[in-house]
C-alpha cells in the first residue's frame, strides 16, 4: 500500500476515457458561436485550419438539420426546437429545498414569495440576494456578483407530512434591496445552519446546506 | 500575441475535460469545459496577454465547478460507501481490482467527500490539474498564502484520513490470517 497520498490521488480516476473527436467540435463550435465583444472577425483569407475543420462540417450539419426540421414540419408548425446548447444553472436540492413565486407590477419586478426547505433540523438561514452585471447565465456564474441584501431568518418544523427538517417562508422586495432594481441579473442564495452553528464557513462545512436560485432579471417582467 | 483562441482550445481542451471528468463525471464534464471554453471565448479580450492563460480557464471553470459541489460531495460519498464509482475509467474492471486497492480507492473517496469545499479545490487543482501553488492562486483568486495553507490542510487531513483506514484494513488482515485453518 502507498504512504504517498498525494501519488494515490494523482492515480485516482486517472484512466479516463478521452472525449470522442465529435464532442470536441461540438464544443469547439458552440464555444465560437458565443457574440465576441472584441474580437477579431473571421476573415475567410485568415481563418484557421482548425476552424475550417470545425465550423464548416458544424455548419453543414446546422443546415442538414434545419432542411429536415422544416421538411418534417416541425418549424413550419411552430414546435420548439432543441439546440444541444450546455447550460449551467445553480445546483437546487431535488425536492424543493427553495421555491420561489416571482410577482411583476408595471414590467418589472415587485415582489418574490420563497419557501425554503432545508434538510438541517432547527435551521438559522441566511439568505442573500446578489447582483450581477452580467447579462447572461454563464457570465453571471462566472464573474463577480454584489450582496445587495441578507437576511437572517429561523425557520419552523414543517408538517409530518414534508420530508424537510426545517421551513421558512417569508417575501423579498426589489425595494429593500441595495441599489434597487437594477439592469443584470440576480440570484438568491442561502446557507442553512444547526444551531450554535457560524454562517462563516457554513458553506464548506458538513451537515450545512446551501442552495442558490436560477438567475433572474428584475427590470424585464 | 502569437497566442490564439484555437491554439488554447486545441492544448487545454482535453486537459479541462480530463480534470472535470474526474471531478464529476463524462456528462457534466463535456458540459463545463464547453461553457468554460464559450465564456474564455467571449471574454478573450479580458485574458491579459502577458499571462498564461490555463490558469485563469481553469478559475472559469472553478467558478462553474462551485455550483456542483453538493452532487460532487454525493458522488464521492456513494463510491465510498459502495465501491462503485461514478465516473468509471475507460477499461476499468471492478471485478479484478484488487481488494486493497479498491479499499484504498473507498478510503480517498471518502476523504475527498470530507474536506471542505475550498481545500478540495486546491487540492485536486494541485493533483489532477498539475497546477503549483501561485497558477492556483491566479486560478482561484487567493493570496498564495492561502493556498498554501489549503494545500496543507488538505493533504494532512488525507493523509489522517488514510493512515486511519490503513489500520483498520492491516487488522482486518492480521485477524483473518491468524485464523486456524
Amino acid at each position: 500500500m502507498t504512504t504517498d497520498e498525494m501519488q494515490l490521488l494523482r492515480d485516482f480516476r486517472n484512466d479516463i476515457p478521452a472525449p470522442d473527436e465529435e464532442s470536441v467540435r461540438r464544443a469547439y463550435a458552440y464555444a465560437t458561436s458565443q457574440p465576441r465583444a472584441a474580437g477579431p472577425r473571421l476573415s475567410l483569407s485568415r481563418v484557421s485550419p482548425l476552424r475550417l475543420r470545425v465550423v464548416l462540417p458544424a455548419a453543414a450539419a446546422i443546415c442538414a438539420a434545419a432542411v429536415a426540421l422544416i421538411a418534417t414540419g416541425t418549424l413550419a408548425g411552430g414546435g420548439a426546437t432543441h439546440t444541444p446548447r450546455p447550460t449551467v444553472h445553480g445546483d437546487q436540492s431535488p425536492g424543493g429545498g427553495l421555491q420561489i413565486s416571482y410577482f411583476h407590477s408595471g414590467g418589472a419586478l415587485s415582489s418574490i414569495a420563497v419557501t425554503l426547505n432545508p434538510n438541517v433540523a432547527n435551521a438559522s438561514v441566511q439568505l442573500q440576494v446578489v447582483h450581477s452585471e452580467a447579462t447572461s447565465y454563464a457570465e453571471a456564474y462566472a464573474g463577480s456578483t454584489q450582496v445587495v441584501f441578507q437576511k437572517q431568518v429561523s425557520t419552523t418544523t414543517p408538517s409530518a407530512s414534508s420530508s424537510a427538517l426545517s421551513t421558512w417562508s417569508g417575501t423579498l422586495s426589489p425595494s429593500d434591496w441595495s441599489g434597487g432594481c437594477q439592469s443584470g441579473l440576480y440570484q438568491i442564495k442561502w446557507v442553512a445552519v444547526g444551531p450554535g452553528t457560524s454562517f462563516a464557513n457554513a458553506a464548506s462545512e458538513p451537515g450545512n446546506e446551501v442552495g442558490a436560485s436560477e438567475w433572474f432579471s428584475c427590470t424585464g417582467s | 500575441m502569437g497566442r490564439s483562441f484555437d491554439q488554447v482550445f486545441e492544448s487545454e481542451y482535453r486537459p479541462l475535460r480530463g480534470y472535470l471528468y474526474r471531478r464529476l463525471g463524462s456528462s457534466q464534464a463535456d458540459e463545463l469545459a464547453a461553457e468554460t471554453f464559450a465564456i474564455a471565448y467571449r471574454r478573450w479580450d479580458d485574458l491579459d496577454p502577458s499571462r498564461p492563460a490555463r490558469p485563469w480557464l481553469y478559475g472559469i471553470a472553478a467558478n462553474l465547478l462551485r455550483h456542483q459541489w453538493r452532487k460532487e460531495r454525493r458522488m464521492l460519498r456513494a463510491y465510498a460507501r459502495s465501491g462503485k464509482d461514478q465516473t468509471p475509467a475507460q477499461g476499468e474492471d471492478a471485478s479484478v481490482e484488487r481488494a486493497d486497492a479498491e479499499a484504498q480507492k473507498r478510503s480517498l473517496a471518502a476523504a475527498l467527500a470530507e474536506l471542505r469545499t475550498g481545500e478540495r479545490e486546491v487540492l485536486l487543482l494541485h493533483a489532477w490539474a498539475d497546477m503549483n501553488d501561485a497558477e492556483i492562486a491566479e486560478a482561484l483568486s487567493l493570496p498564495i498564502g492561502t493556498v498554501k495553507s489549503r494545500l496543507h490542510r488538505a493533504r494532512k487531513r488525507m493523509r489522517n484520513r488514510l493512515a486511519h483506514s490503513g489500520q483498520v484494513e492491516v487488522k482486518a488482515l492480521t485477524t483473518t490470517s491468524e485464523e486456524p485453518r
